[in-house]
């Protein structure tokens, strides 16, 4: 009975299926406006606001950064190719999980930082120390991140933030500047979004692939699937 | 990436289990299936089993729709319920890889409140 009823719904679907079509997603400019994926839809308006999310090592090869991953909003749609833009980037929730420890103290700071080209950008920074810290500690670490940071504003463009944030620049110099109050065990940006846009003026972030892109996928898939076996068996033990 | 990929949204809780296929963005829902289309007692609904078979029929539309692989988002309850996903949560993952799509990323989305509204059951639990 059930058979029967999926067939009927599922031939319905299918009509509005077949009127759809794919849309290539690029990411933003300053990521060279690699392709992403793609999309389905039957109207091109209905593509504008969805959002795509793709790791750093999708994009660039570079497989010490599959933690981190970006955000794109498609903003226009010229023939089948989606343009995009950045709006945002998070650390996976593993990620933060494995990082976060008893008897450390993991701090989270928000900072809202303008940019030289006119951007809002909210900053969320993470700090872990070696030990238990005090709040007066954490409070001074506070201020001094919200200067850092304001000051990078002042001086850099979103892309080159954008830059630091993904290369971990950023989280370095965080780190330098907070060991006058206390040196951190690690430092790093958690999330960000973007709160306000300026007008379209970013310059092209050069960062080079290591490998041919397509051969690497190829290779990941294979590995991706043996790993992920393991970390769902993994999950059902610490379950128990 | 010239190949078609889609995103698996499993939500797994200990009563049933729900896969979403839906393209990258989310945006678009490909197809849908529940423990309940697949077993007749409500009892099975969140078991290995059913989870199984729900993952066999999201496949087969997948494969259908010329989508070679699939990113997983695994869902518990969360908030103030459950943050372990159930049962089934593992066997849908591994009948979607058995069924031949490729498996991207592994993600787990369950929702983690920032501080919410105290877990039902009182404050001696729930007494069975």
């Amino acid at each position: 009975m059930a058979a029967k009823k999926s067939k009927g719904t599922s031939r319905k679907i299918k009509d509005k299926w077949k009127a759809k079509e794919w849309y290539k997603i690029h990411a933003s400019r300053m990521f060279n406006e690699a392709e992403i994926g793609e999309t389905p839809a039957a109207d091109p308006a209905t593509l504008i606001d969805r959002a795509v999310e793709v790791t750093v090592q999708e994009l660039t090869g570079d497989f010490s950064k599959m933690h981190i991953k970006i955000k794109f909003k498609i903003t226009s749609v010229d023939g089948y190719d989606a343009k995009t833009v950045f709006v945002g980037h998070s650390l996976t929730s593993e990620y933060v999980r494995r990082l976060t420890r008893r008897k450390k103290t993991k701090t989270d700071h928000v900072v809202d930082v303008k940019t030289k080209d006119g951007f809002v950008i909210r900053i969320k920074p993470m700090s872990i120390a070696e030990k238990r810290i005090q709040a007066s500690q954490e409070d001074a670490m506070r201020g001094i991140m919200y200067d850092t940071l304001m000051q990078m504003g002042v001086e850099n463009n979103l892309s080159e933030i954008i830059k630091a944030i993904i290369s971990g620049d950023m989280a370095r110099d965080l780190a330098k500047a907070c060991r006058t109050i206390m040196p951190m065990k690690r430092i790093e940006i958690r999330k960000s979004e973007i709160l306000e846009f300026a007008e379209e003026v970013d310059s092209a972030i050069e960062i080079p692939p290591e490998e041919d892109p397509e051969a690497a996928d190829d290779e990941e898939e294979t590995s991706e699937e043996e790993e992920s076996e393991e970390e769902t068996s993994e999950e059902e033990e610490s379950e128990e | 990436m010239a190949a078609k990929w889609g995103v698996a949204n499993i939500y797994a809780s200990y009563n049933n289990i729900m896969i979403t296929l839906t393209d990258i963005t989310g945006a678009e829902t490909i197809t849908r299936a529940t423990g309940g289309m697949v077993v007749k007692q409500a009892k099975d609904q969140a078991s290995p089993y059913a989870a199984q078979r729900v993952a066999e029929r999201v496949a087969d539309v997948a494969k259908e729709r010329d989508f070679v692989g699939i990113h997983v988002k695994v869902r518990a309850p969360g908030g103030n319920k459950s943050a372990s996903p159930g049962p089934g949560a593992q066997a849908a993952i591994r009948a979607l890889a058995r069924a031949g799509m490729k498996i991207g990323r592994i993600e787990d989305v369950t929702p983690v409140p920032h501080d919410g509204t105290k877990k039902k059951g009182g404050r001696r639990g729930r007494r069975v």
